[in-house]
């Protein structure tokens, strides 16, 4: 009989066999490549250059008036001496008038009803008719009716066919203005309306408290003045600004029925499915009539996030192009009855979403009487509010980001397995590299240093992964070291949260991307204040927020979109420093951006691509571009961010992302040092030799001189051509080549 | 058929970076066959604005930079520039569905409501007009509506029709029908199949009729079809399948385009784009199927696509009347110029490494350097990059070459080093027979004997050549036992896995990363372990004489070819090329048949039956065990949905009260 010795050893040379020649199976490893990456140059078409990808010339023909807007029997109210402003009310149906006396420009709420009379210069009898009722509405609603069995939204005016709405107006004592009692004609609903001027400009508000269904009629949206700042067709040369992207322009021209509508902040993930397209990241929205002479910028201080933003061009049924935004209270959902979802009914919201809609209207005049004015003016008016915008310290050169992979983790036979993909040695090896070859000032932005890597693992930030190496090791001058978390997205197996800090819906599901469920901002706060404690006290100071572009409301511990935006603001004070990728205008006051968005969505009706958001930050927050590993046009893309004032952003491993094809991040197609170290280098040096000279300073003047060629004007007095172009392009004595930039000291 | 993925805007990765600058996410083909994310190929580069309106447009052809518009809303054949000057060519049609100009600038309509082509000098001037054939060839009943038209070498004319299911017709210069070609072809099913056999009689299948077609500048008959097999085709002038590119999302291909140096095109009516190089191997596809948002690069209801001299694709958008260009991206021109390289027969690698750079995962890349490596003599990295790209073909090659070389190096060697220890081996044995200098080897041989654990493993040596005698003495003689079965079913179910894993990869199909090691595990043993069961259930109903235990014993040394086999077999997959993959198929086919007959011969003998009552035995297992396999799975079935009954109850709880 053979003794156990034996028996075990027999098993145990099994085993080992077994382990090894499995584990071998797993571990085969791709020969890695050498050599650098070589990039080559296309111009864009003429067609491209005059698409709503690039900006467009201006026209600059002079506009003195609206002529569709007088102060006819309109009351006036006073003139706020700070801001020049003038208000006119009228007393039957409170539409406004405002009077910018600098300029003699005059604004209104609606438009004067003469131009249909056949006596008035403007008559036209090809102009079809309107309904005047609905256009002297200072306010129009959608409510539910609960007594209907189906449950339809339906609109209200405030003049609504035979029926009139009332108010009951007072005059502010103490500024220029009004309050307004408002009540609407067939459903009742209530609410207050705040009309006034102050410093800022006019000052337009709903506050919450103050809106009151009426019985079984529920509010839904509201919308307030929706005509202010018209224009009539393509009579004034102009555009409006939709935040969307980057930035976007829909000049007025002859082009008709042109709408556009979409909901600030992107969808709410707890109503709607997420969508591909860009969003509008900040609450803000303008019309210039007269380039350079006459807009209206509105901010939307409150209620941005329940809102959505409006535009709707002259049609053969309307003659005037009219910009607004509407907001919502309340909507219906599905309420599924089994888990399958196979059996559901509808139902109304019951509590209204909780926000005041602040609107503020700036009328602005000259050079500010653009985007880039209105990019000025709002940086200021974020500045006003504290937020952290100061201009950047004067340095000799610009900065690099590096977003870097530490660690992923993979399925294997006995489970998952956690490898390494850049350590934080090779880390430091990276960083020295770049050094010496003139980059002073880096960057580096890690992910997944946590336990078991990037993926699978948020928000389990508790520790650094031992593979990872001595994040030590990676200190040195002139290296800034951020750690990416994602603190709102929980993995379903991952720990550190309870199924009570998961978001629901209206209907009680969990809300959920993929396998990621999303946690409410306060309980995630919380687990990560939790977990910075203990970082804080291995050397981890900065933190890189990479969910930062995502905004949603909770219906369990009920949150409004609107309350959930100071929260999200309370993530930037947890560490020393922050950093936040693709975020909406809260959260510019974050230390560093990275991931800036550089394109609008491109809707048809746009004309133009404008730079709205890096005109904001230029000069005033180090802003990074999107990872130039993936560029598909690389001069092009290069320009672009000289043109934006953007500064370069890398995407690194050390191993080669072909290891990374069977993991979460197999999205990453290419990313070795190795590949690119020489392009990161090319890359920075020419962004360099451009933006150096602007650090610090912002675009005070922007201006497409041919399609494809811009000049940007500095507030240092450097001017920076860039020429996207084919063709080689001259402005007096300067001249810019194809495809490349000139800089005017 | 794969289906197009589209990744959201949320980083549900956790990772938050942005790849596109288009609204669209651009993919290529990666290492495994999958698709992978890569680099936008082609941007919006905007609508072609021109004065005028295009009403339902259907078809779009392109020559010198010049576009010509079927405008069949309008009833019009329409040319425009790429500055968007507009000329209105010809009216008053009937519905041109198709419109194609030659390389003598002779303009082709094709009219379907009408019946017509027609066809145009460079004035508009009429020169011939094609209405239905009259051969006998074309048939009485065929139906000729024609939908597109084009025109190859020698003035041969292409019409695709509705419903015109032997494919293509074909007309030359003077207007006489020459016959069909690119006939889609038709698929039986199994059911059908065994219906046949039993002549029934059935309805006819009738092939798909092919949509749209292009001809490149070989004559070669590129068609789209709506079929879920092959929706793109092209054929040669025998009319045979040459290339059947796959097709990636779920909504076939409207129209296709091949431009000079043979990259094929095609776009879906949900503004899917494809593009493949000529040998159908898919290099782009991108695309967002949204009709409903009007964005730049995305369409409401793409029908046609071509490219223009600089490879910026143009596509016609019917259901918007437009025609929106996408531009070529610097990137595609790496690839493009890589192309067109290999087509002159020009193989140039730092071309593709840098390629491979800008996309590590990028599958043709590795394939292109592979042949690269090939040709230049480095058949050793050409190994490496071909087992990267998963071509097994170009793998077996270089193989063939390395192993060539290591044979011509060293098999001298070997067989120098072989005669040396045959020669050996027989003057050792010569010495034992008179010093008997193995007896010590002989008797620790005789001593491991004397375990009866070795021994019974030993006999499953003799299962080869004694099958029927083993079998008789496992079960009267009790030579083996519960143990040494229980061992050989576990070096089976190892050797089972290690198969897998360890097989040459010329060889071994298997994706490595989705094994799943313990199931794997779990299935082997359990199908065998179902066998067993299965047939002493059946054996004890039908009056076998074998108890379970031997039933047991014996399938374990049945599986004794197996168990001696595979890992010759294992050793030999990384030995061999695909020109001895007939000596490994074969050798194959011997383990697993011999290790059968082994199992039935097994039954035979276990059970004492007579050859009726061993076939039936047999075919009663199999049918147990697939009714123990349909039991247990209801069973499953049952307890998941009772545990997320009880499961989701306690969520609830759990959330809602405390």
């Amino acid at each position: 009989m053979l003794s156990k010795y034996k028996v075990l050893i027999a098993i145990l040379t099994v085993a080992i066999l077994l382990f090894t020649g499995v584990t071998y199976a797993y571990l085969k490893d791709y020969t890695p490549l050498f050599d650098n990456v070589d990039v080559t140059n296309i111009p864009p078409i003429a067609s491209t250059l005059r698409s709503n990808r690039y900006t467009q010339q201006d026209d600059l023909t002079n506009v003195s008036n609206n002529p569709y807007i007088t102060l006819t029997d309109h009351e006036f109210l006073g003139t706020d001496t700070d801001t020049n402003l003038s208000l006119y009310v009228h007393p039957e149906h409170l539409s406004l008038r405002i009077v910018n006396e600098s300029t003699g420009y005059i604004w209104g709420s609606n438009m004067d009803h003469t131009y249909l009379d056949p006596e008035s210069p403007l008559y036209n009898p090809a102009n079809p008719q309107t309904n005047i009722r609905q256009d002297i509405s200072p306010v129009s609603i959608s409510f539910y009716n609960t007594a209907q069995t189906t449950l339809v939204r339906q609109t209200e005016y405030f003049f609504d066919g035979a029926f009139d709405g009332s108010f009951v107006r007072q005059d502010f004592d103490d500024k220029v203005g009004f309050r307004a009692n408002i009540r609407m004609p067939r459903s009742g609903i209530r609410f207050t309306l705040s009309v006034y001027l102050d410093q800022n400009g006019l000052n337009i508000e709903v506050p919450f408290s103050s809106v009151q269904d009426s019985g079984n009629f529920l509010i839904s949206t509201i919308t307030v003045y929706r005509n202010f700042g018209l224009t009539t067709k393509d009579l004034i040369p102009g555009y409006v600004f939709i935040p969307d992207g980057i930035g976007a322009l829909i000049r007025y021209d002859e082009s008709m029925s042109k709408n556009f509508s979409k909901r600030f902040y992107g969808p709410d993930l707890t109503l709607n499915t997420p969508t591909l397209e860009r969003y509008l990241t900040a609450g803000v929205y303008g019309t210039v009539q007269g380039i350079g002479q006459n807009a209206m910028f509105t901010i939307l201080e409150s209620g941005a996030a329940n809102g959505s933003l409006i535009y709707q061009s002259h049609s053969p049924n309307v003659i005037f192009n009219k910009l607004y935004a509407t907001f919502e209270y309340r909507d219906k959902y599905i309420q599924k009855l089994n888990a399958s979802g196979t059996s559901t009914i509808e139902r109304i919201q019951e509590n209204k979403n909780v926000f005041d809609i602040h609107y503020i209207h700036k009328f602005l005049e000259g050079d500010d009487a653009t985007y880039v004015g209105f990019s000025n003016v709002y940086r200021e008016h974020l500045q006003s509010k504290d937020m952290n915008l100061a201009p950047i310290v004067q340095s000799s050169s610009i900065p690099l980001n590096l977003d870097i992979l530490a660690l992923e983790n993979r399925r294997t036979w006995f489970g998952r397995e956690t490898f390494t993909m850049t350590s934080a040695q090779m880390i430091d090896t990276f960083t020295d590299t770049l050094q010496s070859q003139g980059i002073e000032q880096i960057y580096t932005t890690i992910h997944g240093w946590q336990t078991n890597g990037l993926s699978r693992t948020s928000p389990n930030y508790r520790n650094i992964d031992s593979k990872f190496g001595d994040i030590r090791q990676m200190e040195k001058p002139g290296v800034n070291i951020f750690y990416a978390m994602t603190p709102r997205f929980a993995h379903i197996n991952a720990t550190s949260y309870r199924s009570s800090d998961i978001v629901q819906n209206q209907g009680s599901e969990f809300m959920s991307l993929d396998d990621y469920y999303l946690l409410n901002p306060n309980r995630a706060l919380e687990i990560l204040n939790g977990h910075y404690r203990h970082l804080s006290q291995k050397g981890i100071t900065n933190l890189s927020f990479e969910d930062a572009s995502l905004i949603y409301s909770d219906y369990n511990e009920i949150i409004s979109r609107t309350e959930m935006i100071p929260i999200l603001q309370m993530y930037l004070n947890v560490a020393d420093q922050s950093m936040v990728s693709a975020p909406f205008d809260y959260l510019f006051g974050a230390d560093v951006i990275k991931e800036i968005e550089l394109y609008s969505s491109q809707r048809m009706i746009f004309t133009d691509t404008v730079p709205f958001l890096t005109l904001i930050l230029g000069g005033h927050k180090q802003v990074f571009g999107r990872s130039s590993n993936f560029f598909a046009n690389t001069q092009n893309e290069l320009l672009r961010m000289v043109d934006y004032q953007v500064y370069p952003n890398f995407y690194i491993t050390n191993e080669s992302a072909q290891k990374l094809l069977n993991t979460d991040s197999n999205m990453i197609f290419t990313s070795r040092f190795l590949d690119w170290e020489s392009e990161i280098i090319r890359q920075h040096q020419y962004l360099n030799e451009a933006l150096s000279h602007v650090i610090g300073a912002h675009v005070i003047s922007r201006m497409v001189l041919e399609p494809g060629f811009i000049k940007n004007t500095y507030s240092n007095g450097v001017v920076i051509y860039v020429n996207y172009s084919g063709n080689d392009y001259m402005d007096g004595p300067v001249s810019v080549s194809a495809l490349s930039y000139e800089v005017v000291l | 058929m794969f289906v197009l993925l589209s990744i959201a805007i949320y980083p549900s990765s956790s990772q938050a970076v942005v790849f596109k600058s288009a609204p669209y996410d651009t993919y290529t083909i990666g290492p495994n066959g999958d698709l992978v994310l890569t680099q936008t190929a082609y941007e919006p580069a905007g609508l072609l604005v021109f004065d005028d309106d295009l009403n339902d447009p259907q078809d779009l052809y392109i020559k010198d930079d010049l576009l010509y518009v079927a405008d069949t809303g309008n009833r019009r054949i329409v040319k425009i520039n790429l500055e968007g000057d507009f000329e209105v060519l010809l009216t008053n049609l009937g519905e041109p569905t198709g419109v194609h100009v030659d390389q003598n600038n002779q303009l082709y309509v094709a009219d379907r409501l009408y019946r017509t082509i027609t066809i145009y000098d460079e004035t508009m001037n009429l020169l011939q007009t094609i209405s239905r054939p009259t051969e006998p060839i074309f048939g009485l009943n065929t139906p000729f509506v024609p939908l597109k038209v084009a025109s190859g070498p020698r003035g041969v004319i292409y019409v695709t029709g509705e419903g015109s299911v032997s494919g293509v017709m074909q007309f030359n210069r003077h207007g006489e029908f020459l016959g069909f070609l690119a006939t889609n072809p038709t698929q039986r099913s199994l059911y059908r199949q065994i219906l046949e056999f039993f002549n029934q009689d059935l309805a006819p299948i009738t092939p798909v009729s092919p949509d749209n077609l292009s001809i490149d500048e070989k004559g070669s008959v590129f068609t789209t079809s709506r079929t879920q097999a092959m929706p793109l085709k092209k054929f040669n002038i025998a009319s045979r399948i040459v290339v059947a590119p796959n097709h990636y999302t779920e909504v076939f291909p409207s129209a296709v385009h091949v431009n000079d140096f043979g990259n094929i095109y095609t776009v879906t009516e949900s503004g899917i784009v494809h593009e493949y190089d000529t040998s159908g191997n898919l290099l782009f596809v991108f695309g967002e199927a949204d009709a409903s948002t009007e964005i730049l690069g995305i369409f409401n209801r793409a029908v046609d696509i071509v490219t223009d001299s600089n490879y910026n694709l143009i596509v016609l958008d019917r259901g918007r009347g437009q025609i929106q260009i996408l531009e070529r991206s610097a990137f595609t021109a790496l690839v493009h110029d890589g192309l067109k390289s290999l087509n002159q027969g020009i193989y140039n690698v730092s071309e593709w490494e840098n390629i491979l750079r800008m996309n590590s995962v990028f599958a043709l890349a590795n394939s292109v350097i592979a042949r690269t490596y090939f040709r230049t003599g480095d058949y050793e990295t050409a190994l490496n990059y071909y087992e990267i790209a998963q071509d097994r073909t170009g793998y077996s090659d270089s193989f063939w070459q390395v192993r060539n070389s290591f044979l011509t190096a060293y098999l001298g060697t070997f067989l120098a080093i072989g005669m040396a220890l045959g020669i050996v081996y027989i003057v050792l044995n010569q010495i034992d027979k008179k010093y008997a200098i193995y007896k010590p080897i002989r008797d620790y041989n005789n001593k491991l004997n004397d375990i009866k654990i070795i021994r019974e493993l030993r006999l499953g040596n003799k299962v080869f050549r004694h099958p029927i005698d083993t079998f008789h003495e496992i079960k009267h003689e009790g030579k083996a036992s519960v143990k040494s079965a229980s061992i050989l079913y576990a070096v089976y179910v190892i050797l089972n896995v290690l198969a897998v894993l360890l097989t040459g990869f010329l060889f071994n199909t298997n994706s490595l990363e989705s094994y799943n090691v313990l199931t794997s595990f779990l299935s082997s043993f359990g199908i065998l372990m179902l066998f067993v069961f299965s047939n002493y259930l059946i054996s004890t109903l039908s009056s076998g004489e074998g108890w379970f235990k031997d039933v047991y014993i014996g399938t374990a040394y049945a599986l004794m070819p197996y168990i001696l086999m595979t890992v010759p077999l294992i050793l030999l997959s990384h030995a061999f090329t695909l020109n001895e993959i007939f000596i490994y198929q074969s050798i194959l086919f011997i383990r697993d048949g011999w290790m059968y007959l082994l199992i039935v011969l097994m039954v035979l003998e276990i059970h004492n039956y007579k050859f009726r009552e061993l076939i039936k035995n047999l075919l009663l297992t199999v049918f147990t065990m697939v009714v123990i396999v349909a039991i247990m799975l209801l069973i499953y079935l049952l307890v998941n949905q009772m545990y997320d009954y009880i499961s989701s109850i306690i969520k609830e709880v759990v959330n809602r009260v405390i």
